[in-house]
């Protein structure tokens, strides 16, 4: 027994180095965060900078913080649309059965294929003949398409697992299927409708290049000003950095709070 | 063979637009900007621009705008490319969003014949012509503000391409800064692993693939003696009227094997150089000298930014021996959009901007002197001395060193993949060569040029 | 014995919003793709059948970005399955111990990491002259690398970030699919003596194939239309070293504004991905049933 424990201490110690490691080359911008323009570029490195030195946080802040808030809106807003609508659908999807339903999932998931690149254009050319150009409206509404395919698979794998007879059950106590889904099902799938959720947020919120062409000033999202730190006469590499870091806050924030979800979810979705 | 008629006659718009204004080099009594621009109460103006350091010189001076004129100034500024997507986007959607368009000089032909900008030739004859003070640009950036007989912006940020070096080890090691190819390599040689200057580079140059070799080639060219197309020479009346390409000529071949050449006197790793990077290789003191935009002048003599603040000198742009060198020319003009629904208000911005008087503001915030008199000013040379070779520069260049036709961006980027697959001997020069010379060829052919082949 | 209404209301929102934002897009992209579209010429369009497909399949360049693209799938799939899996049985094994949880967090988290901001990390990170990567490399006495600029290390530098990114995903579900292995079929092979790598091979790798394939449909989407870490980091470049087909659709449309061109590419990428996976579900769809 002693051996086995000094095996998994040893494995304790690997896991710990090997997180290190992948966390190093975030570390090291939010080291650089820290950095004036002059420490960016010096040889050898500043490894440990002033961390008294907020200049970078407090520029970015002060002149961007329209842009943050545009991409907390846009992001909140298009998840909670998007879970509305794939929830009752892969509900559906899962428990009625009806000629074609393998298809239609199947057709449902193909839609995730669409390349943004094939899909930019003829969304610039229809939001600007609707008139939801660079507004939240219509960011919200592309994302949340975009995330439907995903939101709804994943949610069909989750509803899968659930136990019919509870559901009969309470389709037996005079429930309808609206009850069946927000009294029984729902709270049964919780943790895994929560990773649901989490991943849909990190796609909207990490999305680049829709939000490139679609935005200009009011709807611009953060990513988009993460990339003008680099112009063709200068990269303002300190800036960038602590961009990076305030862009990262929420995604890290939300990775520990549903942590348990995360994994728990996943191990629902990988078993039948 | 096709033949493009009545157009891209650069040459005649000299012709038959004279003199607006008279040449007034003389100092002017100040401009009464409080009746020279009209009220705009509550108005909001909204720039599009590239995010350059010049940025910042804007921002400070939009203030004095909205306190004359009562409108507020906002600006959005993006990334080089984005900035072209945004405004071609912009331009094809016909938004109104944007009243003033900043556009960079290779973008030209393409903004008028896309037709996102507006002709200013009929707002610059209504304005007096001691505030706009046209003869006072440098005068090949005149002629980069035009095309087709039409004046698709009003100049304000003229980037002149110099050497840059460091003082000190050239004095260190004897040596003149160079005037020839010749000497620039010499040079490079020298400084690099050379014991009495440890760690040390000789140069770095923008071989990154992309818009960043693909200008280099533009921009060494006609210092090799040489062109990118036949008619694209200084002096020449029609530069868009014969388009072949020129990459089956020696000259090309020198600039390919020059950049190949040069290689082994850049720090490891620059094959992936480009701007951002050739100025940090010289700021951080790893390179003795570079070429460079002079909107990065300033910053590589703010001891804020750069390590070697105290020790840079500049002069012109190097060229082989026995020819006249042309040194790059490029930079930004303000256009207004097409369909902007506040014309007068963006012209009163252009004008004001534009004018001698707050452009010498600007270039003392750090902003590209593009005007004769911001040049000449002894405030400016004062404060900062590299303007010197500014002024020897801008009687060289050439308006058409990069083209300014709708396909440019086509074809420098076309450019710059092959250069940079020879550079990093993914084919031979003669291959990339060829490929160019046909690729490039069909090109002009599609877009109906006369091509000789 | 559900209603036809019943089924429509709960299952035709979703269909109807994708069937919107969805088809809309690609059969606007297919018209344009059969057309000579220059957005700054648009006077100058005309349609032009299949001469952009026919064009784009004997451009050297559309074949480079394909076989780039194939190599990057399959590199960084496979170096993300092996890598992932062992870092799996690691966490798997500590599992019980206190504070795993939130090393495991702690590990995951480059996946959440803004796909923008790990281009630019690795930019700065990866810079050949000025980048902390090689001065570590030289403190350690290795030799330096050009990373994104080299043009034989460029597109394995771009695996590389994406290794980093995407390991702790496919790590997360094989350590899911782990966990859902019923103890006593370890306990049975324990008694027969077996070792943990016989272990991993008959046990856990059977177990763990429905959720692999999963995770690798899932990876092979996000591949082919991998765009923001090239974007920002090489733009396909050194030469054409890291041209991707994503990148090569965006450079046509969106900065040439060859629209119809551009648009042919972005057609081809739909179905190229449509047929990957769908080769890839049937196979899925066969093990589910059988």
């Amino acid at each position: 027994m002693a051996s086995a424990r000094r095996t998994r201490f040893l494995l304790y110690i690997a896991a710990l180095v090997l997180t290190l490691v992948n966390l190093a080359p975030i570390i090291w911008i939010a080291l650089t965060a820290f950095k004036n323009r002059a420490q960016i570029y010096q040889i050898p490195p500043v490894w440990i900078p002033d961390f008294a030195y907020l200049d970078n946080f407090i520029t970015v802040i002060q002149g961007y913080w329209p842009f943050l808030l545009n991409s907390v809106v846009i992001t909140l807003c298009s998840t909670a649309l998007c879970l509305l609508i794939a929830i009752p659908c892969a509900f559906g999807l899962t428990l009625f059965t009806f000629k074609g339903r393998e298809d239609l999932k199947m057709w449902v998931l193909s839609n995730r294929m669409m390349p943004p690149i094939a899909a930019a254009v003829p969304l610039y050319l229809a939001m600007r003949g609707v008139g939801l150009l660079d507004t939240w409206t219509g960011m919200v509404l592309i994302y949340t398409g975009f995330n439907l395919p995903f939101a709804i698979w994943m949610a069909m794998s989750f509803f899968r697992g659930a136990p019919v007879e509870v559901l009969e059950a309470a389709r037996i106590d005079g429930c309808n299927w609206l009850q069946v889904l927000v009294k029984v099902m729902v709270p049964m799938a919780a943790g895994g409708l929560m990773t649901v959720a989490v991943f849909v947020f990190l796609f909207a919120w990490n999305e680049l290049l829709i939000a490139l062409f679609l935005t200009n000033r009011n709807a611009r999202t953060f990513p988009v000003i993460l990339t003008s730190f680099s112009g063709q006469a200068q990269t303002v590499w300190e800036q960038m950095a602590a961009a990076s870091i305030i862009q990262l806050v929420p995604p890290v924030i939300l990775t520990f709070f549903v942590q348990r979800h995360i994994v728990a979810g996943m191990t629902m979705g990988a078993v039948k | 063979m096709k033949r493009r008629t009545a157009l891209l006659m650069a040459g005649t718009i000299m012709a038959t637009w004279p003199m607006l204004g008279r040449p007034s080099r003389a100092q002017d009594s100040r401009i009464d900007w409080a009746s020279e621009l009209g009220k705009h109460d509550g108005a909001t103006l909204r720039i599009l621009m590239v995010q350059d350091p010049w940025v910042s010189g804007f921002e400070q001076l939009n203030p004095t705008f909205e306190q004359i004129t009562g409108a507020k100034v906002t600006i959005d500024a993006f990334s080089y490319d984005q900035t072209h997507e945004k405004e071609v986007l912009e331009g094809t959607s016909q938004s109104s969003q944007y009243d003033i368009i900043v556009l960079d000089s290779p973008w030209v032909g393409e903004f008028w014949s896309g037709e996102f900008v507006e002709d200013l030739k009929p707002y610059i004859e209504k304005t007096r012509p001691e505030v706009i003070a046209w003869d006072d640009f440098v005068p090949a950036f005149q002629t980069v503000a035009e095309w087709e007989g039409t004046v698709v912006g009003v100049p304000f940020g003229a980037y002149f391409m110099m050497m840059h070096y460091r003082k000190d080890l050239f004095e260190q090691a004897g040596l003149q800064p160079p005037k020839t190819i010749d000497d620039y390599k010499a040079a490079a040689k020298h400084f690099t692993n050379n014991p009495d200057f440890p760690g040390m580079y000789g140069t770095a140059l923008n071989n990154a693939r992309g818009s960043a070799i693909g200008q280099s080639f533009f921009e060494w060219i006609y210092n090799f003696g040489g062109k990118p197309f036949a008619n694209t020479v200084p002096g020449n009346e029609d530069p868009y009227g014969d388009m072949t390409p020129q990459f089956d000529k020696p000259e090309a071949k020198q600039v390919f094997e020059f950049f190949k050449e040069m290689l082994q006197y850049q720090p490891p790793g620059a094959e992936s150089i480009d701007w951002e990077q050739r100025a940090a290789t010289f700021t951080t003191g790893k390179t003795a000298m570079i070429t460079a935009w002079s909107v990065r002048t300033p910053g590589f003599h703010d001891p804020s930014q750069s390590q070697i603040a105290d020790k840079v000198g500049t002069s012109v742009f190097p060229h082989v021996e026995g020819i006249d060198g042309v040194p790059p020319l490029g930079g930004w003009v303000m256009g207004i959009n097409a369909h902007s629904e506040q014309k007068d208000l963006a012209w009163d911005y252009i004008k004001w901007f534009t004018s001698k008087e707050v452009h010498k503001q600007f270039v003392l915030l750090g902003g590209p002197p593009s005007r004769l008199s911001a040049i000449e000013d002894p405030e400016v040379r004062e404060k900062m001395p590299w303007v010197e070779t500014i002024a020897e520069t801008q009687k060289h260049v050439y308006a058409e060193c990069r083209p300014r036709i709708p396909e440019s961006f086509e074809i420098i980027d076309t450019v710059g993949l092959q250069f940079s697959r020879a550079l990093q001997n993914q084919v031979t020069v003669d291959e990339a060569l060829t490929e160019l010379q046909t690729s490039i060829a069909d090109l002009m052919v599609k877009g109906g040029y006369t091509v000789q082949q | 014995m559900v209603s036809r209404t019943t089924k429509l209301l709960f299952i035709g929102p979703g269909v109807a919003y994708l069937a919107i934002i969805g088809l809309f897009p690609f059969f606007y992209s297919l018209y344009l793709s059969t057309t000579s579209l220059n957005l700054t010429r648009p006077r100058r369009s005309q349609f032009v059948g299949i001469d952009n497909y026919v064009q784009l399949v004997t451009d050297p360049l559309f074949q480079k970005a394909i076989l780039n693209t194939a190599i990057l799938a399959m590199g960084s799939i496979a170096l993300e399955i092996v890598i992932g899996f062992l870092i799996a049985k690691i966490f798997y094994e500590i599992a019980h111990l206190r504070t795993v949880d939130w090393l495991r967090t702690l590990f995951i988290l480059p996946m959440m990491v803004t796909p923008v901001i790990t281009g630019l990390m690795f930019t700065y990170i990866l810079n050949p002259t000025l980048g902390v990567a090689n001065v570590l490399l030289r403190m350690v006495g290795l030799p330096e690398s050009g990373w994104f600029g080299s043009v034989d290390v460029a597109l394995l530098s771009v695996i590389m970030v994406n290794v980093w990114q995407w390991t702790p995903f496919l790590m997360l579900i094989m350590l899911a699919g782990l966990m859902a292995v019923p103890r006593e079929l370890y306990e049975a092979s324990a008694l027969d003596g077996a070792h943990w790598y016989q272990q991993s091979w008959h046990i856990e790798l059977p177990a763990l194939r429905d959720v692999l394939l999963v995770g690798a449909i899932i990876r092979l989407i996000d591949n082919l239309r991998f765009f923001d870490v090239v974007y920002i980091a090489t733009r396909g470049g050194p030469g054409d070293a890291t041209e991707v087909i994503s990148m090569f659709a965006y450079r046509q449309s969106f900065q040439f504004f060859n629209m119809g061109y551009g648009s042919a590419a972005a057609v081809l990428i739909l179905f190229i991905t449509l047929f990957v996976t769908t080769l890839a579900m049937r196979y899925l769809r066969r093990v589910e049933h059988g």
